[in-house]
């Protein structure tokens, strides 16, 4: 007689993912709320949130081995760094990687630094291993500095070839963009110096055309060329394959130039986590148009200048994560880096947050 | 929504006692920005007294080694008989005399307090006048340098009219020089040559008390100068090698911090701290 299969089994909505990932966790940000489901965090009551703020506050996130996405996913990092000992990085990185796949090149837009290609990445527990193993090398070896960013490519497959995807995705962007810019500030709480010179925000910029590209019924080609404004944007789409978006080529991606500089593989892995997400919510067929449209009604142009991305909108956070992650354990890494315990930066300094993240990497089944 | 205890909650005692400290800084900065927009005269006008002061003492620090190194050099040359620079001090002027003996017993003094301008230690050698052009008479007259010749030497030589030894004793001449001249006396044209010499002394304890000269000042305040301007090397060399003190960093973080208040960028900010607020609170 066949045994009775007597393990829960675990319903896990998601929209990217293709791997089922089972979340343990002890901490008691988990024993209030269970990784594995998808709570919508944005409904809470106030009293509950005002725990689950103190318990996120109390979570430091670690690497994970895995994030659950599927082989269609590819993506791939540029680390920068400056005020290098570039010889002996060089050396240590060759010794690891003799066959120079993640490979150092130079960058005059840095101050005697240099910047680490990735290869293009899966989401692999290998990946991780050498993401956690290239950011050990750098990091006695060099420094974040106000130059330093840390731009993350992602394959334009995962948004695909379906023009309303790219509405979607520059919608959701513009509405979203102070959200998202504070989460890739890192581990400071601005945006580094020069940010508006190579990674403007968008937020004006995409409205204006998501609203001329919906009113026209542009196709895809148009609106990739009327996105890809210049290379020094927040997003840059310059080397999207006009041919075809979901082809495979190595240098068809979408390249996310707004992340703060970092040589923590945490943080990483968690901006990567949030860009990924993000393009498949705006493929999916759950993509909310109202909450969106809501959301940039109560923004109400309120964002004149970079500054107000520093401040904390909690309540447009927990709409977004709520959107765009399924499950509560993404949530809680999304909130705990975008919180940052609740700082916000009052002098002109380009100034560290209080630490997040551990080291060593975490198992996830 | 699962809800878990711990300890029969699931914050512990520090966690609830965190969460108590962060409504009450969140309440506290949004009953600040209502004040100062309330206030917003008296606010700007406390920012910018707090601004200006911080300004200055960051001003103080930047500048504070340089001062001290300038003060010391001041203080160090004001102990020197050289005096302050800047200011016009009063200084010892003791009496110099200055006497001018010939070979006929003349003797002439000059007394002054003060240095003598222009002296010089010479003993010069008047010819007899030969008659020339046009009704003038010319005469030879060799000067020498007495600078490393006693004064008794000097005045032997001049009393005993020693024409012949005059290199012997002086040494090279330093100037020979014609000079030429008309009308004279009959005296003057039948003078033998002659010898005549200057003399200086300075009486020690004859002095009084008189203000330097705008040029003696002029010369102490430039070496003053010279001298602060070397001596600030050690303060520079220290900043440069200590690098802990950006000046400009510090003014900007100032004027951020204590930047006048934009009565719609605080409208904003309390909307936006308000929200966060009322969301934790509901």
């Amino acid at each position: 007689m066949a045994k009775k299969n007597n393990r829960k089994k675990r319903k896990i909505v998601s929209r990217t993912l293709s791997k089922r990932i089972i979340y343990r966790d002890d901490a008691p940000v988990f024993k209030f709320i269970d990784p594995n489901n998808n709570d919508k965090l944005s409904e809470m009551s106030g009293l509950d949130l005002q725990d689950l703020m103190i318990l996120i506050d109390d979570y430091y996130i670690k690497l994970r081995n895995q994030l659950g996405f599927g082989d269609d996913i590819t993506f791939g990092f540029e680390i920068e760094f400056e005020h290098a000992m570039r010889t002996t990085i060089y050396d240590r990185l060759y010794n690891i990687f003799p066959d120079e796949t993640w490979i150092m090149v130079g960058d005059g837009s840095l101050e005697a630094g240099a910047e680490i290609n990735s290869p293009i990445l899966k989401d692999k527990i290998k990946t991780w291993e050498d993401l956690n193993r290239v950011c050990s090398i750098v990091e006695p070896l060099a420094y974040i500095n106000d130059r330093s960013g840390g731009h993350i490519h992602v394959g334009t497959q995962t948004l695909g070839d379906n023009r309303d995807s790219w509405l979607n995705f520059i919608k959701i962007w513009s509405v979203y963009e102070n959200i998202i810019f504070r989460f890739t500030y890192g581990n400071y709480l601005t945006a580094r110096p020069v940010m508006q010179r190579y990674s403007e925000p968008m937020t004006k910029d995409f409205w204006r055309f998501y609203e001329k590209l919906k009113s026209t019924n542009a196709d895809l080609n148009t609106i990739i060329n009327t996105i890809s404004n210049t290379k020094y944007q927040a997003v840059n789409f310059n080397n999207v394959s006009r041919k075809k978006c979901s082809s495979y080529k190595p240098n068809n991606t979408i390249e996310f130039r707004c992340p703060n500089g970092s040589l923590d593989p945490a943080i990483w892995q968690n901006n990567v986590n949030l860009f990924v997400n993000l393009l498949c919510y705006s493929k999916s067929s759950s993509f909310n148009d109202d909450i969106v449209e809501k959301r940039h009604q109560i923004n109400n142009d309120r964002f004149s200048s970079l500054g107000y991305y520093d401040e904390i909108y909690l309540d447009q956070a927990l709409e977004l994560c709520d959107m765009v992650f399924s499950n509560n354990f993404d949530k809680v890494y999304f909130l705990r880096q975008y919180l940052k315990s609740f700082k916000v930066r009052n002098d002109n300094s380009y100034k560290k947050s209080l630490k997040f993240t551990k080291k060593g990497i975490k198992k996830v089944v | 929504m699962k809800k878990s205890k711990i300890n029969g909650n699931h914050l512990t005692k520090i966690q609830e006692l965190k969460k108590k400290k962060m409504l009450l800084k969140m309440k506290k900065e949004i009953e600040k920005l209502e004040f100062n927009k309330r206030h917003l005269k008296i606010s700007n006008f406390k920012n910018k007294i707090i601004r200006d002061f911080n300004i200055s003492m960051c001003t103080v620090r930047l500048v504070a080694p340089y001062a001290l190194t300038a003060g010391i050099t001041f203080g160090a040359l004001s102990l020197t008989p050289l005096g302050m620079p800047f200011i016009m001090d009063n200084k010892k002027q003791k009496k110099e005399t200055k006497q001018t003996i010939d070979s006929f017993g003349k003797v002439k003094y000059e007394e002054q307090y003060g240095a003598f301008k222009d002296y010089y230690y010479t003993i010069s050698y008047f010819g007899k006048w030969k008659p020339d052009k046009d009704s003038f008479y010319s005469r030879e007259v060799i000067s020498y340098s007495t600078t490393n010749v006693s004064d008794d030497k000097v005045e032997k030589a001049v009393n005993d009219n020693e024409i012949n030894s005059l290199e012997d004793i002086f040494g090279k001449p330093i100037s020979k020089k014609t000079e030429k001249q008309n009308n004279l006396t009959n005296d003057e044209i039948n003078k033998e040559p002659y010898l005549e010499a200057n003399l200086y002394s300075k009486n020690n304890s004859d002095y009084i008390y008189a203000k330097e000269t705008v040029g003696e000042n002029v010369t102490v305040t430039a070496l003053w100068l010279i001298i602060t301007l070397l001596c600030e090397y050690f303060p520079l060399s220290y900043r440069a090698d200590h690098p802990d003190f950006d000046y400009y960093e510090r003014i900007d973080n100032i004027n951020y911090k204590y930047s006048n208040i934009n009565i719609k960028e605080l409208e904003k900010k309390l909307e936006i701290k308000k929200a966060n607020y009322y969301r934790l609170t509901r």
